[in-house]
């Protein structure tokens, strides 16, 4: 099964300009486009195993976790998540964290940092809390993405209609598929319908082939990582690696409604006090960038943005964009120059692109318009 | 900066600033309107609205605007920003 994952993963382009180059850039592009087309039109399937996933658990796990994590997880209701970030004691971010309330515990979903790296850290900080017990069970857990504007309907004939009644950021206990527990988590990071699948890792073999096999009528396939991140982009879900790893401080990526200043202590909190003190000098933003194709290349990761040869900013993650037919981009702006309908350019003098910032998100997502009593993509042909 | 973009970006941060207050204070919103980012989004991880707020947004700005969106369009309810792009266009058109 790993070697079947892996091969729906899809690697980045090259931005080489020989002709082997280009043709292998224009396959991987036709695969990109098909895997996106799932996400964005249908169900795509993704192996989210590479997560880290923590328990905290005992009388004092809400302490640790709030010491861990930016936001204040003392709001969250028993089975449902939120997501936030764990800092870097500079205020960056270190991973992105979805954080579930179990009732007798808390669950964290890492991306972004080794598992290694997070159970290190989580163990450093248990140290200094009595009555807090972390188990790593990312080993032990397998963890799949379903997503896409007609996932809803794949999981309804798998465990029932009782899950159209969940609402985002909800988890779903006791449920069963194939035979297996499962816990089901309503999430996702493509703006559709998305859920998150865990099961033990004993399971997994047979859970992914149980999917596999009911998503056939939907045609259901693997997506990779890059059409993930490309929906990601469309909707302005943080990616760690890419804007994320490029903040300063997590106040730059229009976070500060996450901050809670009277929860107590933090990872990253001096960092974050002295920005909310001082002001913020730069901002993400969104960019579209002039129409092309999408296998002109791309502006660098750091390319200059600027207002008439003035440098305001760097970009700081960049993608075609299947659904508006022209590049997309976020960048750090400064914050007097970062506010929505302004034309500036992107690039060096050789190689300019005139972009126009835009509001969040880049995108209308079907899955909005999408009723469960009219709507079916088995019936789709029919209508 | 020039006085053409400086006068845009001080139109837009006016409209951005009452849509925040509005925000704020007709949905009874535990935040300082100042520390509301304009990329917000107003429902799911962002300010978690749901439709009874989305129905008193629309209401309010359409008292505060004069701007009608119409129910059932989504579109213009994603973040603060997607609101300030309809109020601007709005008050474009009616300046047109």
């Amino acid at each position: 099964m790993s070697e079947a994952m892996s091969s729906a993963i899809v690697q980045s382009r090259s931005g080489n300009d020989s002709v082997g180059a280009q043709a292998m850039d224009e396959r991987r592009d036709g695969s990109l486009r098909k895997e996106y087309r799932l996400l964005r039109e249908g169900i795509g399937l993704s192996d989210y195993r590479a997560m880290g996933k923590f328990k905290v658990l005992g009388p004092a796990s809400l302490e640790l976790v709030n010491r861990v994590v930016l936001a204040d997880v003392s709001r969250v209701p028993i089975k449902k998540m939120l997501a936030t970030f764990i800092l870097r004691e500079d205020g960056g971010v270190s991973c992105e964290t979805y954080v579930a309330n179990l009732g007798d515990g808390y669950l964290l979903l890492t991306e972004g940092a080794s598992p290694a790296e997070i159970a290190g850290l989580l163990a450093n900080e248990a140290r200094d809390v009595p009555g807090a017990e972390v188990v790593d069970t990312t080993r032990e857990t397998a963890l799949f993405s379903v997503d896409g504007p007609y996932a809803w309907e794949l999981i309804k004939d798998l465990v029932g209609m009782e899950i159209l009644g969940a609402r985002y950021l909800e988890v779903v206990t006791d449920q069963s598929i194939a035979g297996t527990p499962a816990t089901i988590y309503r999430a996702g990071k493509t703006g559709e319908f998305g859920y998150w699948i865990a099961v033990g890792k004993e399971s997994a073999e047979r859970t992914w082939a149980a999917l596999l096999e009911a998503g056939r009528p939907f045609d259901l396939a693997l997506c990779g990582s890059e059409a993930t991140d490309l929906c990601k982009l469309e909707n302005r879900f943080i990616n760690v690696v890419r804007e994320g790893a490029r903040a300063g401080n997590v106040l730059e990526l229009n976070c500060r409604t996450m901050v809670s200043r009277d929860k107590g202590e933090y990872r990253g909190r001096a960092a974050v006090e002295s920005v909310i003190e001082r002001g913020l000098r730069r901002r993400l933003i969104g960019l579209t960038l002039e129409r092309g194709s999408p296998s002109d290349k791309l502006p660098e990761l750091g390319a200059a943005v600027s207002y008439r040869g003035v440098t305001i900013g760097k970009v700081a993650n960049v993608a075609y964009s299947y659904t508006l037919g022209r590049p997309i981009a976020v960048a750090f702006l400064d914050v007097d120059y970062a506010y929505v309908g302004l034309d500036y350019d992107v690039g060096a003098s050789c190689a300019r692109s005139n972009a126009r910032t835009v509001s969040a998100p880049f995108v209308f997502n079907k899955s909005l318009a999408i009723r469960f009593q009219e709507s079916s993509y088995l019936a789709r042909d029919s209508r | 900066m020039d006085e053409a973009l400086r006068a845009r970006i001080a139109h837009r941060k006016s409209i951005l600033a009452a849509i925040k207050q509005e925000l704020v204070e007709r949905l009874q919103l535990d935040f300082d309107p100042a520390i509301l980012d304009d990329d917000t989004f107003l429902f799911g991880s962002g300010l978690a609205l749901d439709s009874i707020d989305a129905m008193e947004l629309i209401i309010g700005l359409q008292a505060r605007f004069g701007v009608e969106l119409p129910e059932g369009d989504l579109a213009p309810m994603r973040t603060i920003n997607t609101l300030a792009d309809v109020v601007c266009a709005d008050v474009r058109a009616a300046a047109a």
